[in-house]
């Protein structure tokens, strides 16, 4: 008739019992040898109350000491129906959609979190022997959760899997907890939580929940960057697509400028700064992850164009359209040197004369050198043919034309001792160009434009175009800034390399499961493959730790997130196995108060003086 | 357990010097005297005992019953000292133990009577059967007070009362007791004024039964029997004392009213400031 959860609490309670008895007789009896015994009857008398007032207060006091105890021992020991009268447990699996599409937001909440809240409601509704566990799907493959009982928490909701399909698992064969009561046979059954419309087949019966109102998704799902040709003047263009078609805008950050954008395409500028643009939809949708895209290009493009001339001269009208002819898109300032004024540019060209104070990462020098890298000579007559031939440094980044035939009157030789690498000398072996890279990037020519043929002759010209394109070139250009994530893409860079790529912090798809870094070594030249891409969104590349470029793996995500019929399980229903409680599930909690009632009724008769 | 140490036997010995002194100065003799002494008038035998006077010796009862008895004299102006000790069971009781402290009282007194020449009976409630001693029975004295055993049964004073209606006079009567079961006591007390003895009454209390330390749930067993089972605390103890004073302030009266001295000696308290308070009472060597 009476079961307990815990009967091991009966015995301690039993032997807690036992010494709180013994030690209440032991203190109750406490001998003490004393003299004047009548003396102290009489003090008996006068101060104790009437015998039945005793007992009827002990009584009280035993009654509600026992009531109190009972009730503390039954909780303890979890008072239980037979194990015959209780209803089956119920093992509810929770098959939550971790899809992409589970992170579409309605009213300010992500439906993956509103998933996990109706989970969270299910575990709270499950009586004593009921257990849960969520399933979800990770890497394709269904993961079943931890077992689940009445006021667990759930935590947050799982990651995103992008792992085509629905998962498919054996849900009955999913061994039982060891803590339920296997008679009679527990009930298993599964709940699907999901915005979209389908009922997996997992081995029990389930019943789907679907929500999440029916909304359109825009975003962009492909995209392409085209480099600047030849002579465009432009920084180059990205194409991209929409699910949707929807109306998008492009905006430089570093500058703030807004890009225009028609057909699908934007055509980014050049500009000095670092060229990070963004391109988001118009008009935000219920799935903000796909929305946005971002472009970062080098920073080291080459903008501004200033030419020093000297100030008893014009500017040399034929260098300054070579140079625009070289640099399309770019407006070539001139300026005659004057003393202390400051000069910046991102090439300086300097003719005859150089800047006191000058800030540019490109030189372009005829017949003067900053003092820093050597000093001309006296001026010579450069001859054709009649020059040394020099082989050019292997990594100098750019192929040197033949310039053997370039000649010039007054041409400036640099002294002995210059720190720059010779391109052309002559037969007296004086150095007559030379270039250097690095910071900052020099080449420097002893034919003066108006009078040799440098910039008449194809020679020259090549070697100014090569040299311009050498120093504006990067690998990061070479790398592809969008790629399809379900494919493989082919790059180029100019060397083999060993490459780290990882998905990057800002990436809103970070919490996904799947690999989320790796590692890609490029053929010897320069050739590699890059993808598929579990997770898709903005990519981090990393050579020796450093980062080198980003790039952004593109899906096609659905073009409608949450769906028209949507169902709720109705819970109350679900649990109706429950029977209704009897008098042993209320009899801890009746003990419980008739011993507080009893103890007020003492407290009460005490106070009106019918017990003492 | 020896009665008294070395350091309170000293100073009773000086007490004794001096009770002595003035007992020498002439007071012996003036007082009318029925006791038994070393005087002229024959009085009564007794034993003999280690350490008598064989002069004292009664060779003529020797002669016919071939034991050694003393014969004892009346002297004229000599003192009858009786101790009496209540031996009842409640005596035995106290850290300072009251029983103790009672033999230890009657002790001194009977060593300074002794030293005055005085005659001194020895006796307790439940075995009245008086002992005598006389000058030379003070190691005697001390050993039965120190072997006194206390009683078991109820107290019976007859034989004493009949000594006090055949020796009342020119006798002093020092009863030591708690005064617990005071009839038997009064009756006594009562009986020696009518036959003419002086009676002082010693009456020993120990701390613990003044002023008792009990607290909580606690099974009083009197030492006189009866039981009584209740939980002390300041109320009851302030109503126990209050009890206490009222029977003690009754006794104080009754012993009045039966013509004895009464005196309240702590058990805890040294002996020697009684033997002083009753040599100025004229008790003891006046």
């Amino acid at each position: 008739m009476l079961e307990f959860a815990r009967e091991q609490w009966l015995w301690l309670f039993a032997l807690v019992g036992v010494f709180y008895v013994a030690w209440w007789f032991a203190r109750r009896y406490r001998k003490q040898r004393v003299t004047y015994g009548q003396i102290w009857e009489r003090v008996a008398k006068k101060v104790l109350p009437p015998g039945w007032k005793r007992i009827v207060r002990t009584a009280l006091t035993l009654f509600i000491s026992g009531v109190l105890l009972s009730s503390v021992v039954l909780y303890a020991a979890g008072l239980q129906r037979p194990k015959g009268e209780q209803p089956a447990p119920l093992v509810v699996f929770l098959l939550v959609d971790n899809g992409p599409g589970m992170r579409a937001v309605q009213d300010n909440k992500t439906l993956a979190a509103l998933a996990q809240e109706r989970a969270q409601q299910i575990v709270n509704k499950l009586d004593e022997h009921d257990r849960a566990a969520l399933v979800w799907k990770q890497n394709g493959r269904a993961v079943v959760g931890a077992w689940l009982k009445h006021g667990d928490q759930l935590g947050d909701a799982p990651a995103t899997d992008w792992a085509p399909g629905t998962a498919q698992a054996n849900l009955a064969g999913i061994p039982l907890p060891p803590d339920i009561p296997a008679n009679p046979p527990p009930q298993r059954l599964a709940i699907m939580l999901s915005e979209r419309d389908f009922k997996p087949d997992v081995g029990v019966p389930v019943r789907t929940e679907r929500f999440g109102p029916r909304a359109p998704n825009d975003g962009f799902w492909s995209a392409r960057y085209l480099p600047p040709a030849e002579g465009d003047g432009t920084a180059g263009t990205v194409e991209f697509k929409t699910l949707r078609n929807g109306k998008v805008e492009a905006r430089e950050l570093t500058t703030g400028k807004a890009l225009e954008v028609s057909d699908g395409r934007v055509v980014l500028p050049i500009q000095a700064e670092p060229l990070e643009v963004r391109l988001s939809l118009t008009n935000p949708d219920v799935l903000m992850q796909d929305n946005t895209l971002m472009l970062r290009l080098h920073p080291r493009r080459l903008a501004t164009v200033t030419l020093c001339h000297p100030a008893d001269e014009d500017p040399n009208p034929f260098l300054v359209r070579t140079l625009e002819m070289l640099l399309p898109g770019r407006t070539v300032e001139t300026r005659a040197v004057a003393p202390g004024e400051p000069v910046k540019a991102d090439l300086l060209v300097c003719d005859r004369v150089l800047p006191e104070v000058s800030d540019a990462r490109f030189l372009l020098c005829f017949g003067v050198l900053p003092p820093a890298f050597g000093a001309t000579g006296a001026p010579v007559d450069a001859r054709p043919n009649l020059q040394l031939r020099v082989e050019p440094p292997k990594d100098l980044g750019f192929e040197v034309p033949e310039l053997t035939l370039i000649n010039g009157r007054d041409a400036i030789p640099l002294e002995p001792g210059h720190k720059l690498a010779p391109l052309a000398k002559l037969l007296s072996g004086e150095t007559l160009v030379g270039v250097r890279r690095g910071q900052p990037e020099l080449l420097y020519s002893g034919f003066l434009p108006h009078r040799s043929t440098l910039l008449q002759d194809s020679s020259g010209l090549l070697l100014l175009l090569r040299w311009l394109s050498a120093i504006q070139a990067d690998e990061r250009v070479l790398f592809p800034p969008f790629v399809d994530a379900d494919a493989e893409t082919e790059f180029q860079l100019d060397q083999q390399g060993e490459l780290q790529i990882e998905v990057a912090r800002g990436n809103h798809w970070l919490p996904s499961f799947g690999p989320k870094s790796y590692r890609l070594t490029t053929g010897a030249d320069g050739r590699g493959r890059l993808g598929p891409f579990a997770i898709p969104g903005e990519h981090a590349v990393l050579r020796s730790g450093s980062e080198v470029a980003r790039f952004t793996a593109l899906r096609k995500l659905p073009g409608t997130i949450g769906i028209d019929n949507q169902s709720r399980v109705d819970l109350d229903e679900l649990f109706s196995h429950q029977v209704e409680p009897d008098w042993r599930d209320y009899l801890p909690g009746a003990l419980l108060w008739i011993a507080l009632g009893t103890l007020l009724l003492e407290w009460l008769l005490w106070l009106l003086g019918i017990t003492e | 357990m020896p009665l008294f140490d070395e350091t309170t036997l000293t100073r009773l010995r000086r007490l004794r010097l001096a009770a002595g002194r003035v007992q020498r100065g002439g007071a012996r003799g003036e007082r009318l005297s029925r006791q038994f002494g070393a005087g002229q008038e024959f009085g009564a035998h007794r034993p003999y005992a280690q350490g008598d006077d064989l002069r004292r010796v009664d060779w003529n009862v020797y002669g016919r019953l071939g034991q050694l008895f003393l014969k004892l004299f009346e002297q004229p102006g000599q003192l009858r000292v009786l101790l009496v000790a209540d031996d009842a069971p409640t005596m035995n009781f106290g850290e300072h133990d009251k029983w103790l402290a009672a033999r230890r009282a009657l002790g001194a007194v009977g060593l300074i009577a002794l030293e005055g020449s005085e005659k001194v009976l020895l006796s307790r409630l439940g075995q009245p059967k008086p002992v005598n001693f006389d000058g030379t029975g003070e190691s005697r004295l001390l050993q039965l007070l120190e072997e006194m055993p206390l009683r078991d049964g109820p107290a019976a004073s007859a034989p004493l009362h009949s000594l006090f209606e055949r020796r009342g006079r020119d006798s002093v009567l020092v009863l030591v007791s708690d005064f617990q079961d005071a009839e038997p006591l009064l009756k006594l007390l009562r009986d020696a004024r009518r036959s003419g003895v002086r009676a002082i009454a010693i009456s020993i209390a120990a701390e613990e039964e003044l002023n008792p330390t009990l607290e909580g749930f606690t099974r009083l067993q009197a030492v006189s029997g009866g039981e009584t089972r209740m939980r002390v605390d300041e109320r009851v103890l302030q109503a126990y004392r209050e009890e206490v004073k009222l029977y003690r302030e009754g006794i104080t009266r009754a012993v009045h009213a039966a013509g004895a001295a009464f005196i309240e000696l702590d058990s805890a308290d040294p002996i020697e400031p009684l033997i002083v308070d009753l040599m100025r009472a004229g008790v003891l060597g006046a």
